[in-house]
């Protein structure tokens, strides 16, 4: 039984199945689409390499949207049908910049599409993490392993990007990834615990390679 | 003179070491309406210790200038400002010092609320000068426009990290900065900043701040963002018109003085009327 607790860890297989199966790349969000500016961040010179961009992609886990989402996921786990409008109100608004308003309510509108199309669930088209969440409530998933690996695959979106940005071979990046492992357990964890007043980023920066990459003249990623 | 420094040193201590320090309080709420091509004065209310001037009556804007009379801000103590403008109404709001955040006790963090209205055709511009952060301040501030739709705001909050002069940074400071702002009732823009602890260490970080020491939020609201975004880009901004009515800005500055540079230009871009005389270099 899925109590919501953050540490509660523990599943069903075939509720491990589902969440690994929305949860994968090959799900139809789109995700590969998507930099969330680090695109930016490549070409201005602020990440150059494996270290650089596991300092960047920690922060913006620990300080940035990787925290703010997770909070938000948690929120939309707990929260009853009537409660979902106002979240994926304050998702969208939350977004700083025009790309990665889109980043998140295009993702989201597809993993709704998909999670209405082949579950039934009621989900509406709202942003990704929203999305996320109430679709875990609804499926009776349990919010722990939903909010880690759901961060997990945000950061392994963000790797896979910068392997096409950067020289960065298969085997660092996922060595990268897997450094930033007990970073993603904790923040995991500290989100579920918290309430959407608690929102708050830092990360200034990556804000700002976003705002940057609208006007960048090349560019291969939507954000 | 040595008696004066005996004095110095019996009131710096005495109060610090019996009593707690007093917290204040500060009120203001100010309702703008237009008439006869000006905004007036409609209703105004002030309390404790926020004070506001009018510096200048005449011209289409009203310019009003805050004043924190506690002379700065630090933990318990709570501001309250409310400014509404009716219909067609114009006003710059600015304050008369930069704010400074000390450090603030074992417990709660400094709250300052500010509310901004503004019916059809009105336009409010909140551009108080810096926050400095000083080492060991917690300063937990919101701000929420209602805005009709057809109004405009302007809102900027530039903060400093540190009294840099000093050498001073932040080695425990903690600052959440919360922006809620409605069109029509609906939320077009919530932004939320929040910096803690070792903020000296977090601002070093390529993806916080890139060992920036100030840094600015703008937002402009109303039918005429979308105009601004090539002309604050020309000035080498970063910007985004996220959606049709809401510009967002953010900027990063080694210092207080390169922030200010930087800033002026993109609020005399941004603002109407002219910039209030506490923003000029």
């Amino acid at each position: 039984m899925a109590t919501g607790a953050p540490s509660d860890m523990t599943m069903r297989i075939d509720d491990l199945l589902t969440l690994a199966q929305w949860l994968a790349p090959t799900f139809p969000t789109g995700a590969f689409a998507w930099s969330h500016g680090l695109e930016a961040a490549v070409a201005g010179g602020e990440v150059r390499d494996a270290a650089g961009l596991a300092d960047w992609l920690a922060a913006v886990i620990d300080l940035g949207a990787g925290r703010a989402d997770c909070i938000l996921l948690g929120a939309a786990w707990r929260a009853e049908a009537d409660e979902v409008a106002a979240l994926a109100e304050l998702a969208d608004a939350l977004a700083p910049s025009r790309e990665r308003r889109l980043e998140t309510l295009q993702q989201g509108a597809a993993f709704a599409a998909a999670v209405r199309a082949v579950w039934g669930f009621d989900l509406p088209d709202i942003a990704l993490p929203v999305a996320v969440g109430r679709a875990a409530r609804l499926a009776g998933l349990p919010a722990g392993p939903v909010a880690a690996l759901w961060l997990q695959g945000f950061a392994g979106n963000l790797v896979q990007a910068a392997l096409r940005l950067m020289p960065l071979g298969q085997t660092a990046g996922q060595r990268v990834l897997h450094g930033l492992q007990p970073l993603i357990a904790r923040v995991a964890t500290e989100a579920l615990a918290a309430t959407p007043d608690d929102i708050g980023t830092g990360t200034l920066a990556v804000d700002i390679a976003a705002m940057r990459h609208e006007a960048q003249y090349s560019r291969i990623f939507r954000s | 003179m040595p008696g004066r420094a005996t004095m110095t040193v019996m009131t710096h201590v005495q109060p610090a070491q019996t009593v707690p320090q007093p917290r204040a309080r500060g009120l203001l709420r100010l309702a703008l309406r237009q008439a006869r091509g000006a905004a007036r004065i409609d209703r105004l209310h002030q309390a404790g210790s926020l004070k506001v001037l009018f510096p200048r009556e005449a011209g289409p804007a009203l310019e009003a200038v805050l004043l924190n009379t506690a002379g700065g801000l630090t933990g318990g103590d709570r501001m309250e400002v409310e400014i509404a403008a009716g219909a067609g109404a114009r006003a710059v709001i600015s304050t008369q010092a930069a704010e400074r955040a000390y450090r603030a006790p074992p417990g709660p963090a400094a709250e300052v609320e500010v509310r901004l209205r503004a019916e059809p055709g009105a336009r409010l511009d909140w551009l108080p000068q810096e926050t400095i952060l000083f080492e060991g301040a917690k300063l937990d501030r919101r701000l929420k426009a209602e805005l009709d739709s057809g109004a405009t705001a302007l809102i900027v909050e530039p903060v400093i990290f540190g009294r840099m002069a000093m050498g001073e940074v932040l080695r425990d400071a903690h600052l959440h900065d919360r922006w809620q702002i409605r069109v029509g009732g609906r939320l077009v823009l919530a932004d939320a900043l929040r910096l803690a602890g070792d903020v000296q260490a977090q601002l070093a970080r390529a993806a916080v701040a890139g060992g920036a020491g100030a840094m600015a939020t703008l937002c402009l609201v109303g039918p005429g963002a979308a105009a601004k975004l090539g002309p604050v880009r020309a000035l080498g901004a970063a910007a985004s018109l996220i959606r049709d009515e809401v510009l967002f800005l953010r900027m990063l500055a080694v210092d207080g003085q390169a922030l200010r540079r930087a800033l002026i230009p993109v609020i005399e871009c941004l603002t109407e009327a002219s910039l209030p005389k506490v923003w000029r270099l």
